[in-house]
C-alpha cells in the first residue's frame, strides 16, 4: 500500500466525479423546465423567459455549458447560483460544514453504539439480550426519518420535557451552546437508522469472525477471551462494518435531505433539494459533486482502515 | 371553531363587522386588530421573530415571486402608495395623487425629507428609475403587466412625477401598492444585480443578515419616516418548511408568529392557550382550467353541466377545512371592493347537469385528463374533491401529479391538458380579471377571450380602466362577476382565507387579505414578550 496505491485510487476517484457530473448535468437538462421558468414562475411570459435565458447564458448549446462549467471547477469556480445570484461555492461551503457537523456526530454515535452493542449480541449469541438487541434494531431500521424527525420534535422539544429547541440553527461561531442545542436532535435523528444497520452488520461480522479456525486455535493456546474477542475477533470482523460504514455514507446523505427539511436546518440536503426543484444548475452541479466527493473519499477511507485491521490486504 | 377555548376569528377587510362569521370571541380580537388602538399603549423595543413556510430567495422586489420575499421587501423598502386595512388605498412614500382630467396621466406628489437606508435623499429621480427598470423589456420582471398600461415616467420636479398611460387606468394608486412596485433607490437599480442581498429601500427595517431560504434578521430604521415607528427593535424571519417544527417552534416561544398557516396546521395553532389563530378573508384560489377553444369544454353547456355538478359549501370544507370560503367559478371574492354579494352561490342541480350534457352530446359522460402540481398542496385536494363531484354525471377526471417545475414548464397556459392552476390575492380587481380573461391584457388563461361572452367581458374590462367613479365601477365589477360565473372557463370551488397565528402578546399584526403585505412598522409587543427579556 504506497503512495503509487492512492495516487491511483485518487485518480479513480475523480474520474468518477467527472461521470458523475456529466450524468448530473444531462439529468437536469433532460428535465422539463429551467432557472429562468423557475425564477419566473406562472407570471413567465415568452418575451421574459428569452430574456432571462439569455442572461443566464441557458440559451447556449447544451456542450458548451457543460465546457464552460467544467472550465470553471478545474479552478475551483464553482459558477454563479442561477436563482440566488450568489457564487454557488461559498452557498455550497456553507452549507457543507452544517451537513458534515451532522454527519460526522451521525456517525461517531452510531458507530460508539453499534460496534460494542453488535459484539455484545455476537457473544452472546441467542440469549435473551441478543434478542433484545436485536429486536430494538428492527425498530430502528423500520421507522423512516421522516416519522422520527417530527416525534423527537414532539416528545423532546416540546412541553413537558422542551430539551431541545424545536428546530433552526446557530453558527458554531456565535454560540457554542446554542450551536449544540441545535445539533442534537437532527443527530439524534439520524443516528437512529444507521445505528441499527450497522449493529446489524457488526454482529453478522462477528459471527462469521468467532466462527473461524484461527478463534478456536486462539482459545485452545489459552489466551484470556477478553483478548480473543477485541483483539483477534473485532479486529476482523470490523472490517464487514467499515464497508457498510462507508457505503451508508450514501444512504446518511439520503436521510439529511430529510431530517435537514424538517429541522430547518441550513445543509447540503436542503439546498440540493431546492437546487433541483428550482433547475439551478450551478447549485445542482456543485452540491451533487460535493456530496459524491465525500462518498468517494470515505470509500477510499475504509480501503485504508480496512489494511490498517488487515495488513495482509495491502499486499494484494 | 365553536370551541369556548380556542381563539380564532375570521376578518374581511371590508365590512368586517357584518362578515365576522367565526363565532363567540371574534368580535374580542377583531377591533384589537383591525380597530384603532390608542397608539399611547403602545411600548417601543423588543424582537419579534416570525416563521415563514417555503422560499425566500431573494430580496430583490422587482424579481421575487414567493409570497415570502414580498412580506420580507414590504419591510425594507416602501412603496408610493400602500393598500389599507379595508381595501382601500393611500399614500405611502407619495403625500398625495391626482388624475389629468382626460384619465391618461396621473400626478404624484413625493414625501419630502425621507432617507434612503444608506442616507441618500428620496427623490423623483428614485421612482422614474424604479417604474422604468420594472417596464424595461430586458428587466423581465415577473409581474411588470400588473403594474398597467404605464406609458412613460417622467419627474416634474425634485419631489412630483407623472405617470403617463397608454389608456386610462383609474387603478393605477392601487396597482402601485403591489408588491413588485418598491421603490428601489437611483442606486440600487443602477447596482441590480446586488438587489438579491442589498436592499436600497426606505423601509421602517434596515438589513442585518440575510441567509437565503433560511432567515433574513433586520434592525429598526432610526431614520424612518414615519414618527415613532418601527417599534420593534429587530425583526427576525425564519424559513421552516415542516408544519410540525412550525407548530413546535411557536408552542415554545422560539417564534413569536407563524406568517402563513396552513389550514391543517391551523386548527392545531388554535387551540394552544394565549395563541391567536386568525383568518382574514382572503382572496387566492385554485382554478381548474376548462379550455375554452377545444371539445369538450368548448360547449358552454358542458361547462355548465361540471358547474352545476359542484357543491361548493362541501367542496370547500374539504379543500380547505373551516378557513374557506365558498367560491363560484369566477376570481373576485368578499376581499374585493366591488364583489357583488347579491349573486347567489350556484346550487348543485344533477339532473339538470345530466341534461345538459345529454343535449351536449356526452350522455354517456367522458374521460378528461386533469394535471396537477405538487405545490401548493391545496392543488392536489381541489383536483381529487373536484373529480368526486364530476363523477357523479359521468365526468370522470383522471388526475396527473407532476413537479412544480416541469408543470411549470410544460402544463401551465400552454392551451394542451386542463389543470389545476394557482392564484394569490391582487390589490384590484382589473389585476385578477384582466390576467385569466384578458388577450389584450392578461394571458387568456382559458382561451376564453375569443367566446361571444368572452369578447363582452374584454369590453367590459376595458370600461373598468377608463371609468372612476365608484358606482359606474360596482357595476361594471359586478356584471363580469356573472358573465365569467356563467360562462367562464374555470372552476373555481372555494376561496382560502388568509391564516397567521401570534401570541396573546403581539399587537397590531397586520391582518390583510393580501397577507404578504406584511408591513410590521405597526407592531409591538406587550411587557410578557420573550423578545423583550432577550
Amino acid at each position: 500500500m504506497g503512495v503509487a496505491y492512492l495516487a491511483r485510487r485518487v485518480f479513480y476517484g475523480l474520474i468518477s466525479l467527472l461521470i458523475l457530473s456529466a450524468i448530473i448535468f444531462v439529468c437536469t437538462h433532460l428535465l422539463p423546465g429551467d432557472a429562468a421558468s423557475a425564477i419566473l414562475g406562472e407570471a413567465a411570459t415568452p418575451e421574459a423567459l428569452a430574456t432571462l435565458r439569455a442572461r443566464l447564458g441557458l440559451d447556449q448549446p447544451v456542450l458548451l455549458q457543460f465546457a464552460h462549467w467544467l472550465g470553471g471547477m478545474v479552478t475551483g469556480d464553482f459558477g454563479v447560483s442561477a436563482t440566488l445570484n450568489q457564487p454557488a461555492g461559498a452557498i455550497i461551503a456553507g452549507r457543507f460544514f452544517n451537513s458534515l457537523a451532522l454527519a460526522l456526530g451521525t456517525i461517531i454515535v452510531a458507530a460508539a453504539l453499534a460496534i460494542p452493542l453488535g459484539v455484545v449480541a455476537a457473544v452472546k449469541r441467542g440469549s435473551r439480550l441478543d434478542g433484545a438487541i436485536l429486536t430494538a434494531s428492527y425498530v430502528g431500521i423500520s421507522i423512516p426519518d421522516f416519522i422520527i424527525a417530527p416525534v423527537l420534535i414532539i416528545l423532546l422539544a416540546m412541553p413537558p420535557l422542551n430539551l431541545f429547541p424545536s428546530s433552526g440553527f446557530v453558527a458554531l461561531g456565535i454560540s457554542p451552546g446554542d450551536w449544540l442545542a441545535h445539533t442534537i436532535l437532527p443527530v439524534i435523528a439520524l443516528t437512529f437508522v444507521l445505528t441499527a444497520h450497522l449493529l446489524r452488520q457488526t454482529r453478522s461480522g462477528m459471527l462469521d469472525v468467532l466462527a473461524s479456525d484461527y478463534i478456536r486455535t486462539a482459545r485452545l493456546k489459552g489466551l484470556p477471551e477478553s483478548l480473543v474477542l477485541w483483539r483477534h475477533g473485532l479486529r476482523n470482523g470490523l472490517t464487514t462494518t467499515i464497508t457498510v460504514l462507508a457505503l451508508d455514507i450514501g444512504y446518511l446523505m439520503g436521510s439529511i435531505v430529510i431530517v435537514e427539511e424538517i429541522f430547518a436546518y441550513p445543509g447540503l440536503g436542503r439546498l440540493i433539494v431546492y437546487a433541483v426543484a428550482n433547475r439551478d444548475i450551478p447549485l445542482v452541479q456543485g452540491t451533487a459533486l460535493v456530496i459524491g466527493a465525500v462518498y468517494v473519499a470515505a470509500n477510499i477511507l475504509a480501503d485504508f482502515a480496512h489494511a490498517l485491521l488487515n495488513p495482509r490486504l495491502a499486499q494484494q | 371553531m365553536n370551541d369556548g377555548g380556542r381563539r380564532s376569528s375570521l376578518l374581511t377587510r371590508r365590512g368586517f363587522g357584518a362578515r365576522l362569521l367565526a363565532a363567540g370571541t371574534a368580535t374580542l380580537v377583531a377591533p384589537a386588530i383591525l380597530g384603532r388602538r390608542a397608539y399611547g399603549e403602545a411600548k417601543p423595543g423588543g424582537r419579534l421573530t416570525v416563521a415563514l413556510f417555503k422560499d425566500l430567495r431573494t430580496l430583490n422586489p422587482i424579481m421575487g415571486i414567493f409570497g415570502n420575499e414580498w412580506r420580507a421587501t414590504c419591510n425594507l423598502y416602501n412603496n408610493l402608495t400602500r393598500l389599507t386595512a379595508h381595501g382601500g388605498v393611500e399614500g405611502d412614500l407619495a403625500e398625495s395623487y391626482t388624475p389629468s382630467a382626460d384619465g391618461m396621466s396621473w400626478t404624484f406628489v413625493l414625501r419630502d425629507g425621507v432617507k434612503f437606508h444608506d442616507g441618500s435623499s428620496f427623490s423623483s429621480a428614485d421612482v422614474v428609475a424604479t417604474i422604468e427598470k420594472i417596464l424595461d423589456p430586458k428587466t423581465a420582471a415577473p409581474y411588470k403587466a400588473e403594474l398597467g398600461p404605464i406609458a412613460s415616467v417622467k419627474a416634474v420636479d425634485k419631489h412630483s412625477v407623472r405617470i403617463e398611460l397608454s389608456s386610462p387606468y383609474a387603478d393605477l394608486p392601487k396597482a402601485l401598492a403591489s408588491s413588485m412596485a418598491r421603490i428601489v433607490s437611483e442606486r440600487g437599480i443602477a447596482d441590480f444585480a446586488k438587489l438579491d442581498n442589498t436592499p436600497y429601500g426606505t423601509g421602517p427595517f434596515v438589513l442585518k443578515e440575510f441567509a437565503p431560504n433560511d432567515h433574513v434578521v433586520m434592525e429598526r430604521n432610526p431614520h424612518y419616516f414615519r414618527p415613532g415607528r418601527p417599534y420593534l427593535d429587530r425583526l427576525v424571519l425564519r424559513v421552516l418548511p415542516d408544519t410540525t417544527a412550525q407548530v413546535a417552534a411557536l408552542e415554545n416561544r422560539e417564534v413569536d408568529a407563524i406568517a402563513d398557516v396552513d389550514a391543517d396546521t391551523f386548527g392545531r395553532l388554535s387551540a394552544i392557550k394565549g395563541v391567536k389563530a386568525t383568518q382574514v378573508i382572503g382572496g387566492t384560489f385554485n382554478n381548474i382550467v376548462l379550455y375554452a377553444n377545444k371539445p369538450p369544454f368548448d360547449d358552454p353547456r358542458v361547462r355548465m353541466a361540471l358547474r352545476l355538478a359542484m357543491d361548493r359549501p362541501q367542496m370547500t370544507d374539504a379543500i380547505a377545512g373551516k378557513t374557506g370560503t365558498p367560491a363560484d367559478d369566477q376570481p373576485i371574492s368578499a376581499a374585493y371592493e366591488y364583489f357583488d354579494k347579491s349573486i347567489p352561490l350556484r346550487k348543485p342541480d344533477l339532473a339538470k347537469a345530466r341534461q345538459l350534457l345529454k343535449a351536449a352530446g356526452h350522455g354517456s359522460g367522458f374521460e378528461h385528463k386533469l394535471v396537477v402540481s405538487n405545490s401548493p398542496a391545496s392543488r392536489q385536494k381541489t383536483a381529487v374533491v373536484a373529480q368526486a363531484m364530476a363523477e357523479q354525471i359521468g365526468i370522470r377526471f383522471n388526475i396527473e401529479l407532476m413537479d412544480n417545475a416541469r408543470y411549470g414548464a410544460t402544463i401551465w397556459n400552454k392551451g394542451i391538458e386542463s389543470y389545476v392552476g394557482n392564484y394569490g390575492t391582487r390589490p384590484t380587481e382589473d389585476a385578477i380579471i384582466s390576467k385569466l380573461y384578458s388577450a389584450k391584457y392578461g394571458i387568456d388563461e382559458g382561451r376564453w377571450a375569443g367566446t361571444p361572452a368572452g369578447k363582452q367581458v374584454e369590453q367590459l374590462i376595458e370600461q373598468g380602466r377608463r371609468v372612476t367613479d365608484s358606482a359606474g365601477r360596482r357595476k361594471i365589477y359586478g356584471e363580469i362577476q356573472r358573465i365569467t360565473r356563467d360562462d367562464g372557463p374555470f372552476i373555481i370551488p372555494n376561496f382560502f382565507n388568509s391564516l397567521y397565528a401570534a401570541w396573546g402578546y403581539v399587537n397590531e399584526w397586520p391582518a390583510r387579505a393580501i397577507n404578504t403585505e406584511m408591513r410590521l412598522d405597526d407592531c409591538w409587543l406587550s411587557a410578557d414578550a420573550p423578545g423583550r427579556k432577550a
